[in-house]
């Protein structure tokens, strides 16, 4: 065994990072001034995520290792999941910093650093490959999302959203643990590639458990991906969370539970039975529910977040699709939906930040005349929409193309069929948001006011939908050769 | 294997009788002489007042959750310092560094209890 | 590589070159817009128009053929950028680069948000202009959502009363068929590799691996819903009417002369290019549908108390006519189809241009409110009635000349249905001249006594409109040129 001094601690820089700011902006927000701006420390954690992520981009170079016998990996599949969850924080943060008005204005400091244990647990996710490392990962991810949801203390929504949110997290997370011990129990180890070879041997004798265990994890990870049927608690959390908060919980925490499938998945990836088969057909079942679900009840939805909330059930649906193949060529297809999703919900919620910040409503009509008033804003939100309805040329389009093509390619038939339904469906209510803005009268005409880091949060979430959209290859392309 | 399973088995079984069987026997021996005196709560001798639904004041919950996290600390730690000698052989510096960390994250929630007025009683 | 490469990309593109420059003007200069949005139409114009010099029409195949790797999902699943045009797009491109010009000029009618109409506008062409010159289906779907998306919004902004309705429907009928679209290049794709419109159609010719004949039947019924919803066919056409009334003058002319063409195009190129094999085993319902269509929509518009109304169920007759063309799979009746494509394009361009203008003036289209307007606007009512004989397939104008095709061919293969579909045009005589003469003829009302005759700006597109009509009509060997060699090779392909 290798020494634990001896062991290289630097490949856990980014994480370093992140921990270290998180620590000192809790000890400057304790002793500054009541009174005075917390507004810097947003930037300093913008800083420290932009720094963890720069890391993350040079350990690219750095050839696959691991420490702590595989709790800690460095791999390219990793570098990825962490470049996308650093990219998530840093847009949410720019969003939160770009709010002129917070209705959390006497925790923005703990906003802020919450924020940032948040992402340090989803990074502890997707770089392990230990139970232990993935509950705790998650846990950290988990604790720090149910306070953010509830910082608005004086919010009646705000609270009940953060009530509902930790009872049916806590449960998910104990039905994640219990399935979890199954597998310690049949196996005596908690590192997934020892869980692997295990279970490829006794697996078939306990079969049973392996069912059962598999079955619980995917009741806890289908409360976490707000995937049907276990979606019921996603509208009220979003609508109630402030809105960066929202697309916090819509991007990181769903990329976070995704990468948990993805590794989870590979513990039972061993042969034996016609386990494999079964798991594909959960997944599939979760994936159709998703869709039809998220898509038909969104068309009835008058508030923009609870809209989007059912939106991103469906796009959960979506991804899950091609997690349902079980084929790893899907990987980069998984990573490349992920990236479009983070930014096309990234702008679809800063946009809708702005207009509820100034109408004082998240209702649709809120959005009504917005083109009179702020046509690029009306403009940019367009796009994002069209590109989560999935019209070409935009990179959303691509998305669900790359998905298709490849559920195709594993003859899942019927799954695309209800994929291409259910994206027709969306239409309407995408178009919805897209009525109100270009074919109502506004009712009043001064425009809405958009702060520099909010324009700089559009700005790029606009550039990268309509540059995927153009150069899709080119995105999928560097994932592949990454991941090589 | 099977071994372990039929003692816990046994265990359960006893579990369920020991209590059973107590009251079952009660029931046979004991007189019956219903008061209403004997329907009211026990609350050592006072007379019970109110309802039973009191509201703790919060802050109870506060010191409780300030005393877990030290009290596990001191779980921690203490294994940590009997053992300490035999690890540094082994590990070297680096469990003193460890412990550090570890003692220090748990400092920075200390200050935030204090700065926040946690350990104050208003 | 010579320069005629570049004219599908640069034909298609180059509105927008007029959209970045309205993009520099203020909003408020509705009347420079305008100017510039007209401006912005004849590059194109004139671009197809040396294209259509430039066009070899002895050559077999697209020509003029660019095609540069876009998308690479696996080694050898390719998707590229491609453009080019044969004889089966260059009258189309031809009569887009035209009609949006003179909806260009109609858009005068247009008052607000000018700004945004005409960069939509020109959005919309773009669209249109790729899906002629695409030279492989992914393409096709990406410039036909295009066009999807652009008359979303015009429609919905600047209709008239029911617009968002219209709009709405609009939109889902048409993501319908995009969807069924999408169906079926996925799993064409998945097949052959390829979407190119060539690469596919030697590959359902040789079909080097075996492949499961239900599979393929699935993806051409789904390639014959989308465009069946297009174009529009029987059941699915009630979306097709609330658009015709609904939309503001300059795009229902587009919409029925280009967008629903799109559909013909579709059924032509994919239907008869790609599936003629299958084509030809399902011609019987193919012909049955057409004769439902010339004959509801004729019935239908002979009880309409609306022009525009009228109009569109005479389009729906129009387009059963044309589906004949197509379902016989011979040379004339394909060269029918689209000679009636075309013509029916610039006539039904025309006849709503004509009432707009008739709108603008009256503020109705009921038949019944209406009548004597010879009177008091000779000019209008002159065009009104050549544009009806026109549609009632007058001999010398270019109705004529494409319907009495497209029966020809129906006609060689199956003549008792020609025969059946043929009541149809007496039919066409019967409610063009109905709503014709119930708009001009009669006395006057007093209240149309004062009305102005139009002007200049809109009775000049209409007479260029109904010089093409008459041009086609007279010298049709102008239009079957290109079309022939396309023609006879999609035939011989399909052995009928």
């Amino acid at each position: 065994m290798q020494s634990m001094s001896d062991m290289d601690w630097g490949i856990m820089a980014p994480e370093w990072v992140i921990a270290i700011a998180c620590a000192l902006l809790i000890v400057v927000d304790l002793f500054l001034k009541n009174t005075a701006s917390r507004r810097w420390i947003g930037f300093l954690s913008l800083l420290a995520v932009g720094m963890a992520g720069g890391w993350v981009i040079t350990q690219f170079r750095h050839k696959s290792a691991m420490i702590l016998d595989g709790a800690y990996i460095l791999a390219p599949y990793t570098l990825i999941w962490k470049i996308i969850l650093l990219t998530g924080a840093a847009l949410v943060l720019l969003v939160s910093l770009g709010q002129e008005k917070k209705e959390y204005e006497p925790h923005e400091g703990e906003y802020y650093y919450l924020l940032l244990t948040a992402v340090l647990g989803g990074m502890i996710v997707v770089s392990t490959a230990d139970l232990i490392g993935l509950y705790t990962g998650l846990e950290l991810l988990s604790l720090s999302s149910y306070i953010l949801v509830g910082i608005q203390k004086k919010k009646n929504r705000s609270n009940e959203a953060a009530w509902k949110y930790v009872v049916l997290g806590g449960v998910s997370s104990a039905f994640i643990l219990y399935g979890m011990s199954f597998l310690y129990g049949l196996t005596g180890t908690t590192h997934v590639g020892e869980i692997q070879k295990q279970l490829s041997q006794v697996g078939s004798s306990y079969e049973a458990y392996v069912y059962l265990s598999f079955f619980l994890m995917m009741v806890g990870f289908g409360f976490k991906l707000a995937s049907a049927p276990f979606h019921t608690w996603a509208p009220d959390v979003y609508q109630g969370a402030p809105t960066p908060i929202t697309s916090f919980l819509a991007i990181v925490s769903k990329s976070v539970t995704f990468a948990l499938v993805l590794i989870v998945y590979m513990a039972y990836a061993g042969p034996y039975g016609e386990f494999q088969e079964d798991m594909i057909i959960l997944f599939m079942i979760m994936a159709t529910l998703s869709m039809i679900i998220g898509n038909t009840v969104a068309l009835r939805q008058t508030n923009v977040k609870r809209m989007m909330a059912y939106s991103s059930i469906a796009h959960a649906g979506y991804v899950l699709v091609a997690v349902a193949t079980g084929n790893q060529i899907l990987i980069p297809i998984v990573f490349f939906y992920l990236f479009v999703y983070l930014f096309m919900t990234i702008g679809v919620f800063a946009v809708i930040a702005l207009v509820a910040e100034q109408e004082k409503s998240e209702d649709l009509k809120a959005f009504a005349g917005l083109y009179h008033r702020s046509p690029l804003l009306a403009l940019s939100m367009s796009v994002f929409l069209l590109s989560l309805a999935g019209i070409p040329v935009t990179a959303g389009f691509f998305g669900k193309f790359y998905i298709i093509m490849g559920a195709l390619e594993l003859n899942h038939i019927w799954l695309i069929a209800v994929m291409i339904v259910t994206t027709i469906i969306s239409y309407y209510y995408y178009f919805a948001v897209i009525r109100q803005m270009y074919f109502r009268r506004p009712a009043s005409s001064d425009p809405v006011r958009v702060s520099w880091p909010m324009k700089v949060a559009i700005g790029i979430s606009l550039i990268a939908t309509m540059g995927i959209g153009i150069m899709p290859q080119f995105v999928l392309e560097t994932l592949q050769s990454l991941l090589r | 294997m099977e071994k372990s399973y039929l003692s816990l088995a046994i265990f359960f079984l006893l579990g369920i009788a020991l209590p059973m069987v107590a009251l079952f026997f009660g029931r046979l021996l004991r007189p019956h002489r219903p008061l209403p005196e004997k329907a009211i709560t026990y609350e050592s001798g006072v007379d019970p007042t109110g309802d039973s639904w009191v509201q703790f004041h919060v802050r109870y919950y506060l010191f409780a959750l300030l005393f877990v996290i030290f009290d596990v600390e001191a779980v921690f730690l203490y294994p940590w310092a009997v053992s300490y000698d035999l690890l540094r052989t082994e590990m070297g510096l680096f469990i003193l560094v460890e412990m550090t960390i570890f003692v220090l994250f748990l400092l920075i929630g200390l200050i935030y209890a204090w700065k926040k007025k946690v350990l104050e009683w208003r | 590589m010579t320069w005629s490469q570049w004219l599908p990309t640069l034909i298609t593109f180059s509105p927008l070159l007029g959209v970045l420059v309205i993009w520099m003007t203020p909003r408020e200069k509705a009347t420079l817009h305008r100017m510039m949005g007209i401006w912005a139409t004849i590059p194109p114009l004139v671009l197809a128009w040396i294209m259509y010099s430039q066009f070899d029409s002895t050559y077999v195949g697209m020509q003029m053929k660019q095609a540069i790797t876009w998308i690479q999902v696996a080694t050898f699943w390719k998707i590229s950028y491609s453009m080019g045009v044969d004889g089966l797009s260059m009258p189309l491109v031809f009569l887009t680069g035209l009609i949006s010009t003179l909806a260009a000029v109609a858009s005068f009618l247009i008052r607000e948000r000018t700004k945004q109409y005409y960069s939509l506008f020109l959005l919309l062409e773009v669209g249109m202009l790729g899906v002629f010159l695409a030279n492989n289906l992914f393409l096709f779907f990406i410039f036909f959502e295009i066009t999807l998306v652009a008359a979303f919004f015009l429609v919905g902004i600047w209709g008239y009363f029911d617009k968002e309705k219209a709009a709405n429907q609009f939109l889902l009928y048409n993501g319908l068929g995009s969807g069924f679209m999408l169906l079926a290049m996925i799993a064409l794709f998945r097949l052959t590799g390829t979407l190119d419109y060539l690469e596919v159609q030697m590959w359902m010719q040789s079909k080097a691996s075996p492949v499961s004949p239900t599979l393929l039947w699935i993806i051409f019924i789904s390639l014959l819903v989308a465009f069946a919803i297009k174009l529009p066919i029987f059941p699915f056409h009630t979306w097709m009417l609330r658009m015709h009334v609904e939309a503001p003058t300059p795009i229902v002319m587009i919409h029925s002369g280009i967008l629903l063409k799109m559909g013909a195009y579709g059924l032509l190129r994919f239907g008869v290019g790609w599936f003629g094999a299958y084509m030809k085993e399902i011609a019987y319902i193919l012909i049955a549908l057409g004769l439902i269509n010339i004959l509801y929509g004729a019935v239908l518009a002979f009880v309409q108390k609306e022009l525009k109304r009228v109009l569109a169920y005479s389009s729906i007759s129009h387009m059963g006519i044309l589906l004949l063309g197509i379902a016989s799979l011979t040379t004339i009746g394909l060269q029918g189809a689209i000679f009636q494509a075309v013509s029916h394009g610039l006539i039904s361009a025309l006849m709503f241009f004509i009432v707009g203008s008739l709108y603008e003036r009256t503020k109705t289209t009921e038949l019944d409110r209406l009548g004597g307007l010879a009177r008091s606007m000779p000019v209008l009512s002159g065009i009104l009635m050549v544009a009806g004989l026109a549609l009632l397939g007058l001999p010398g104008l270019s109705g004529f000349i494409s319907e009495f095709l497209a029966f020809l061919g129906l006609f060689q293969v199956h003549p008792e249905w020609a025969a059946v579909g043929s009541i149809g045009l007496v039919l066409a005589a019967v409610y063009t001249l109905r709503a014709v003469l119930k708009t001009t003829f009669g006395p006057i009302k007093d209240q149309w006594m004062g009305l102005e005759d139009i002007q200049i700006k809109e009775w000049l597109p209409m007479f260029i409109l109904v010089g093409f009509i008459a041009l086609i009509g007279v010298y049709p060997k102008l239009l079957e040129e290109s079309i022939q060699v396309t023609l006879y090779q999609m035939v011989s392909k399909i052995g009928g």
